[in-house]
């Protein structure tokens, strides 16, 4: 017989035993299959979170310089943006206005900014989806914000961000540059902060030396910065999740464990059996070991399958209480999928694993185990 | 020997397995052009506004801006602060307080 062949009636022989004995199966199965959903599910909604942080930054200013004061970030001066814009490598500078604005009488914090080139008329803003849907506003009406002398002030809605920007939008409120000051009471002559566009890679740590040269009580934080914040926001939140479930996957391997050592009388008559009609140590190995991964990879691919609905069709339902934490506006976003051939053998790994070498050493003894014994004890 | 039962349900588990890795990697693929088409206006506000954060923890202000924020805000201290809000125990430490 070949090594396929021979293979191939052991997965048959291996699978017949997992029906037989589906009953005492069927806890470990839900369990094994439960730890890996919600394993897998962590691990796609950091990734698809980190997918989307790495795509918007793309876009964002390649160096942000603010201006500190006793350690706290003050407005910036105008007269700066000129120095900068002589920075060789530097394309193009920008003063950027932006502030927080809390509404009293729903008690969110909005995002407000203005662009330079903006399409509003004077009096006119747009909205995040999140803002419209707090404010109970849409395009066409009119919402008011309190100014910084307590003054009401009217906005015509000219525009709905859409629901796909939301990630980015969601809280926002654009104005014209001349409103924002008014409203925020920024004034004339200075900026919150400015942004650098600088379009050669190398040359970004060298220009924000530059820049505290130029401006000494200024910090410039660069995209690259940002974007590692990002990766280690995401991975730190994963990891405590990990931490907490890995009390989980203890208990699974103490499990599987103590139910592979825990053989049953039947079992132990099967195995009798084979060892009494000449089967070898190697082959009831085999024979077990393929039980185990039987079970394993249908565990894994039932929790992967799970979590991947659970995290992208279902928009992370389980996670969303954590994820969104106590926020009165909030944005909704669907998660974009993507299946990523490493990650799934990563988690193959973490899963399938420790249940092999779990097993092992208890199917290793009954395998060593002599007929004779195993079928008195039967 | 297999027997027939065992074979039906060698089948249907291969068939399944087989039917939610290609499920899930059609639907993907699937939906990848439509999520790429959709984020490009994100990507326009972002670039026109030069936004620098995702607005992931707007529950106050120096959560909102995590790149930009301001470093005496609460949850730059270390997320074992009594922080009040849930942001300060999900978002990793600073750097300088990870290193001895």
């Amino acid at each position: 017989m070949t090594l396929l062949a021979r293979q191939r009636r052991l997965f048959g022989l291996a699978l017949a035993a997992i029906l037989r004995h589906r009953s005492r199966h069927l806890p470990f199965v839900l369990f094994y299959t439960a730890l890996v959903f919600v394993w897998a599910s962590v691990v796609f909604c950091t990734d698809a979170l980190k997918r989307e942080a790495r795509l918007l930054l793309r876009a964002a200013p390649e160096i942000v310089v603010q201006r500190l004061v006793a350690g706290r970030q003050e407005l910036i001066a105008a007269h700066h943006l000129a120095p900068l814009q002589r920075i060789p490598g530097v394309s193009h500078v920008r003063g950027r206005l932006w502030g927080y604005h809390f509404d009293e009488a729903t008690g969110a914090n909005l995002t407000v900014a203005a662009a330079n080139d903006s399409r509003l008329a004077p009096g006119e803003v747009a909205i995040g989806r999140g803002v419209a849907r707090l404010l109970g506003a849409d395009a066409g009406e009119t919402i008011s914000l309190r100014d910084t002398h307590g003054d009401a002030r009217s906005f015509r809605v000219a525009e709905v961000f859409s629901a796909a920007s939301e990630l980015a939008t969601a809280d926002l409120i654009e104005m014209t540059p001349a409103d924002l000051r008014l409203l925020l009471g920024v004034p004339e002559g200075f900026f919150t902060d400015i942004a650098l566009r600088v379009a050669n890679e190398n040359e970004r740590r060298v220009v924000a030396a530059k820049i505290r040269s130029l401006v000494p009580e200024s910090r410039a934080i660069l995209r690259e910065d940002i974007a590692r914040t990002y990766e280690e926001l995401f991975d730190w939140r994963a990891g405590l999740l990990f931490w907490v479930f890995s009390s989980l996957a203890a208990a699974l391997l103490v499990f599987a464990w103590d139910q592979a050592a825990g053989i049953g009388g039947e079992e132990k008559r099967e195995i009798g059996i084979l060892k009494a009609v000449g089967w070898e140590i190697p082959e009831v190995l085999a024979l077990k070991t393929w039980e185990s991964l039987i079970i394993a990879s249908a565990c894994f691919l039932g929790g992967m399958t799970l979590a991947y609905v659970h995290v992208f069709s279902a928009g992370a339902l389980l996670f969303a209480p954590l994820l969104k934490g106590w926020a009165v506006l909030y944005p909704r976003f669907a998660l974009v999928p993507a299946i990523d051939p490493p990650q799934i053998l990563l988690l193959f790994g973490v899963a399938v694993v420790p249940y092999l070498a779990a097993t092992g050493v208890p199917c290793w003894r009954a395998a060593a185990a002599e007929p004779e014994q195993l079928l008195r004890q039967a | 020997m297999m027997t027939k039962r065992t074979r039906t349900a060698t089948l249907i588990s291969t068939a399944a397995a087989a039917a939610a890795i290609l499920g899930a990697g059609l639907h993907a693929a699937w939906v990848k052009p439509t999520a790429q088409e959709e984020r490009a206006e994100a990507l326009r506000v972002t670039e026109r506004l030069e936004l620098t954060d995702l607005c992931l923890f707007p529950e106050a202000p120096h959560t909102r801006h995590p790149a930009v924020a301001d470093r005496h805000a609460a949850f730059h201290l270390h997320p074992l602060a009594f922080d009040p809000h849930p942001t300060g125990m999900i978002v990793r430490p600073p750097h300088t307080l990870r290193t001895p």
